[in-house]
């Protein structure tokens, strides 16, 4: 049975350009111990849907009513607030972009670990510091006991980051969000950050839904990948497949136009256009407008989730006819 | 190449003291320490580092945004560019110019987009009224973007479009060169390559020479003929885009290129992590800078004990390493 | 309706009353009508608020009233934001010795009791008149200004824009006015119309203690001063002129409270 279920999430948002669907109707489940990647570039709505999970959204912003999000059996939209608590935190978590900001600066690592484990364990302070170490251990932080005691600003990005998934995983939870968890380090502590996800995943045996724009990162981590834009999922495969042999045309043109260092040192060619705003998106198929191969059925339908393969999901109506409208 | 180089940088240094407080001395941050390298005309260098590493301050430096504590800075074989003041520093400002890393940051948010690309025209004389007008609206169409768009506000244009906004303004007073700092960082996957093929284009039709600043080696790949990496303050190694990606000598730079993540999930996966953080550039350690997180094999007590310098490994291609001979 | 809005009409409302006062005042403020029949005339049709005890009408009083101590406001809060930014702006953006200096000053300035210095000053003073007034205030009023005006000019100037305006060769002159002015206009804005409701407070405690605006020019302040002796009996003349007061007070801090919201999330 599938860990965490969405079905036909919808959030908007109605701003003074009028509503911008963020969500339109994005549907996924991930199994326990899974790995998705949920990738996108800004504005697909990639962001909006993992704030949806633990109910983070802006009092703005409006859940669409046939929307449900089902994890371990419990209906997360209908918790309660007692019972909401509980799950945030303890069985499922959540690893934001900007350690800095996320971390409390007037309180140490070890208050803001332990906070943790006190909010939901009847432990002790005594035991819940005793843990926090043992967690500052298992993220790779060397000394911890001399870290417990030191604040956000005393630790480096990697370090902050470090912290923040210590915290989010010192309850065991089943699920970890991990939201663009390393964009704002530098490389090479994104790479040690990425390999502490993986040896923590098989560790721990948590299921991680990865939010990110950079494709190496999700090929590293993931075992699927959903690619999102204008607010929907436009494909999702496992992760080998989806590069492989990508379906989607907008999939397609995001990995010829990320830059490689592998491979001839050939400039990428770009997808043209831009991103629609998401108070307007296109009518017929949303990414129509900037597709190389659209044609019209494309303006006129949206396509639906197609079929290509087993185990693989596409929303282009090239599945349906290769040819492309015969031409 | 007997022409000599259009920007020549030898030796920079750019100190920053640092407050410890009422009682204590302030500390020095090193962030330039002794920093030398050479642009031809045309070409592009491309200078690659980590938080830390001092790239920006070396682009400010250049540009006179902050004053160098040491070194020179000499542009087209004669400019000493440290010296220049008042109308001989206006003047130059028309040859060497900026596009910075912050999309909505670096435009005035209460000024029109076309209002921007108009000052440099303006202040330096190059056009009035009607005339400036159609300048600016010949350069928004050579960057791309639509000349009606002049009457708009930055925070009514995306990231892309404003990115280009910052290049034709640097453009308006037709410089021969371009440091970009970070250029496409902020920008989305499918914006940055448009961005980036612009650069290209417009390199090509202007011109130009670049100083192209960024910490993604990937995207420096498709724009760098040159490469220097730095850090902590110093250039670790230089050499030729190709030769440097394919055959790093620096301990340093191999494990950067290792840590890209490539978008391919049958790749090998990284084989060098780095060990800790990166240092502070107010303490940095004795010896080889780089050494408490080096993972060559050859490290040592020399390495501890004695920085090494930039030398020569092979004709173009120059590694700060005592042991950039030897494999990994 | 938005704070903006509600704040924009209230003060509309009170400019309009003070700038048609000869036009809306049945009567002359100093007029003394009928010193036998009229002194402390409760309200009534004739007098809608009544008389005070010189048989002056209170109505024709606080709207003449209303003239001058917005006027002194005005000018007071011109005068200090002037100055204030002209000052903050150049310490903030220069940075250095010129602001440790600058900075310093104010700091002295900001730790004289403003209100204490007019008091004295306006007692020594011969004649005083609302202009003395208002330059005294705005003179003791810059301060704060500058120094709020200062600390938003100088973390403008590590904006990149300003950066990106300097490598361009932007001269200072221009780069201050066209690039620092504008997106610190925004706080300034908000503590200049609250600055006018704090003004004409403490113009109508000044001439409530008889040392702001002579006799027989109305004040609000003096008119209470007027009928604070026969507060129980005549409690029309001090009350009229103390809603007044509270009105206009509460008027531009709302107007300054829509302004901020209006301003703030625009900038970003």
């Amino acid at each position: 049975m599938a860990l965490l279920t969405v079905d036909h999430l919808r959030v908007s948002f109605t701003g003074p350009r009028g509503v911008a669907r963020a969500v339109d109707d994005v549907s996924f489940a991930i199994a326990p111990g899974e790995t998705l990647a949920l990738v996108g570039e800004s504005g697909c709505g990639k962001s909006v849907t993992a704030l949806s999970l633990l109910r983070l959204l802006p009092e703005a912003a409006r859940v669409g009513p046939d929307s449900r999000i089902v994890f371990d059996g419990a209906d997360v939209l209908g918790l309660n607030r007692e019972a909401l608590r509980r799950v945030r935190g303890a069985r499922m978590a959540m690893v934001f972009q900007e350690p800095m900001t996320s971390l409390n600066p007037v309180l140490s690592v070890g208050t803001q670990l332990a906070e943790t484990v006190e909010a939901h364990e009847a432990v002790g302070r005594r035991a819940a510091l005793a843990r926090a170490a043992e967690m500052l251990a298992l993220v790779g932080i060397a000394d911890p006991v001399r870290v417990l005691r030191q604040y956000p600003h005393e630790l480096s990005g990697g370090m902050r980051q470090r912290v923040m998934i210590g915290i989010a995983l010192i309850c065991g939870p089943r699920l970890l969000i991990a939201d663009e968890p390393t964009t704002a380090l530098d490389v090479t502590v994104q790479a040690q950050i990425l390999d502490l996800l993986a040896g923590l995943k098989e560790r721990l045996g948590m299921a991680l839904l990865l939010i990110t724009h950079n494709l190496g990162v999700a090929a590293g981590l993931a075992d699927r990948v959903a690619v999102m834009y204008a607010g929907r999922i436009v494909e999702s495969a496992p992760c080998r497949e989806l590069f492989a042999a990508p379906a989607h045309p907008y999939t397609i043109g995001l990995l010829q136009a990320a830059p490689r260092l592998d491979g001839p040192a050939r400039p990428t060619p770009a997808i043209p256009g831009a991103v629609p705003p998401a108070t307007a998106w296109p009518t017929g198929c949303r990414f129509h407008p900037r597709c190389a191969r659209a044609w019209s059925r494309c303006a006129a339908d949206e396509p639906p989730l197609l079929l290509p393969a087993p185990g693989r999901v596409c929303r282009c109506w090239l599945v349906d006819d290769p040819t492309g409208g015969g031409g | 190449m007997s022409e000599a180089p259009l920007l020549t940088v030898t030796g920079l240094v750019r100190h920053y003291p640092v407050d410890r407080g009422l009682l204590r001395k302030p500390a020095m941050l090193r962030a330039v320490d002794g920093v030398s390298f050479a642009v031809a005309r045309g070409e592009t260098l491309a200078l690659v580092g980590e938080s830390g590493s001092g790239k920006t301050t070396v682009a400010r430096c250049l540009l006179r945004l902050t004053p160098a504590d040491a070194g020179t800075i000499t542009y087209a074989g004669q400019i000493d560019v440290r010296a220049l003041g008042g109308g001989a520093l206006r003047a130059f400002r028309r040859r060497m110019q900026m596009v910075f890393q912050d999309p909505y940051g670096s435009l005035n948010p209460r000024m029109r987009v076309g209002a921007a690309v108009r000052e440099p025209l303006v202040i330096h004389g190059l056009a009035r009224g009607a005339d400036a007008e159609a300048r600016v609206a010949a350069l928004f169409g050579e960057v791309g973007l639509d000349p009606t768009l002049r009457t708009s506000y930055p925070h009514e244009l995306s990231g892309g479009q404003r990115q280009r906004v910052g290049i034709a303004r640097a453009l308006a007073v037709e410089p021969e060169f371009l440091v970009l700092d970070e250029p496409v960082s902020a920008l989305d996957v499918s914006v940055q390559a448009q961005v980036l093929a612009l650069l290209r284009e417009l390199q090509e039709r202007r011109e130009l020479t670049y100083l192209f600043i960024a910490h993604d080696l990937a995207v420096v790949r498709q724009m760098a003929s040159r490469v220097a990496v730095m850090y902590l303050g110093s250039i670790i190694e230089e050499g030729p885009a190709e030769r440097l990606f394919a055959a790093p000598r620096h301990p340093y730079t191999r494990s950067l290129l290792s840590a890209v993540p490539t978008p391919d999930p049958a790749a090998p996966p990284r084989r060098i992590v780095l060990e800790g953080d990166p240092p502070s550039p107010i303490a940095p350690p004795s010896g080889c800078h780089f050494h408490p997180r080096c993972p060559h094999r050859r490290k040592d007590a020399r390495c501890r004990a004695e920085g090494p310098s930039l030398r020569e490994i092979a004709p173009g291609h120059a590694a700060a390493c005592h042991y950039a001979e030897s494999d990994a | 309706m938005t704070r903006l809005r509600l704040g924009a009409v209230l003060v509309g409302l009170l400019a309009t009353a003070a700038l048609l006062a000869p036009v809306l005042a049945p009567y002359s403020p100093t007029a003394l009508l009928d010193l036998d029949t009229l002194r402390s005339a409760p309200p009534s049709l004739a007098h809608p608020l009544g008389t005070d005890l010189y048989s002056r009408d209170l109505l024709s009083r606080l709207l003449y009233g209303a003239r001058v101590s917005l006027a002194i406001a005005l000018l007071a809060v011109a005068l200090s934001v002037g100055v204030g930014t002209a000052t903050g702006l150049v310490a903030g953006y220069a940075g250095g010795l010129i602001d440790s200096v600058v900075m310093r000053v104010v700091d002295a300035g900001l730790a004289i009791p403003k209100v204490f210095v007019a008091l004295v000053v306006l007692a020594l003073w011969d004649e005083v008149t609302p202009g003395a007034i208002a330059v005294i205030l705005g003179f003791t009023g810059w301060f704060g200004v500058a120094r709020m005006v200062r600390a938003e000019a100088a973390s403008v100037r590590e904006r990149e824009y300003v950066a990106a305006a300097r490598v361009l060769g932007v001269p200072v002159r221009r780069l201050l006015a066209r690039h620092v002015l504008p997106n610190v206009a925004g706080p300034v804005i908000v503590t200049a119309t609250l600055g006018v409701g704090q003004v004409v407070l403490i113009e109508a405690g000044l001439s409530y203690l008889g040392v702001g605006v002579p006799q027989p020019m109305p004040s609000w302040g003096n008119i209470i001063a007027d009928g604070q002796h026969v507060l129980l009996a005549a409690p029309w003349i001090a009350a009229g002129a103390g809603v007044a007061i509270v009105l206009t007070v509460l008027a531009f801090s709302v107007l300054g409270d829509g302004l901020r919201e209006h301003l703030d999330p625009r900038s970003r």
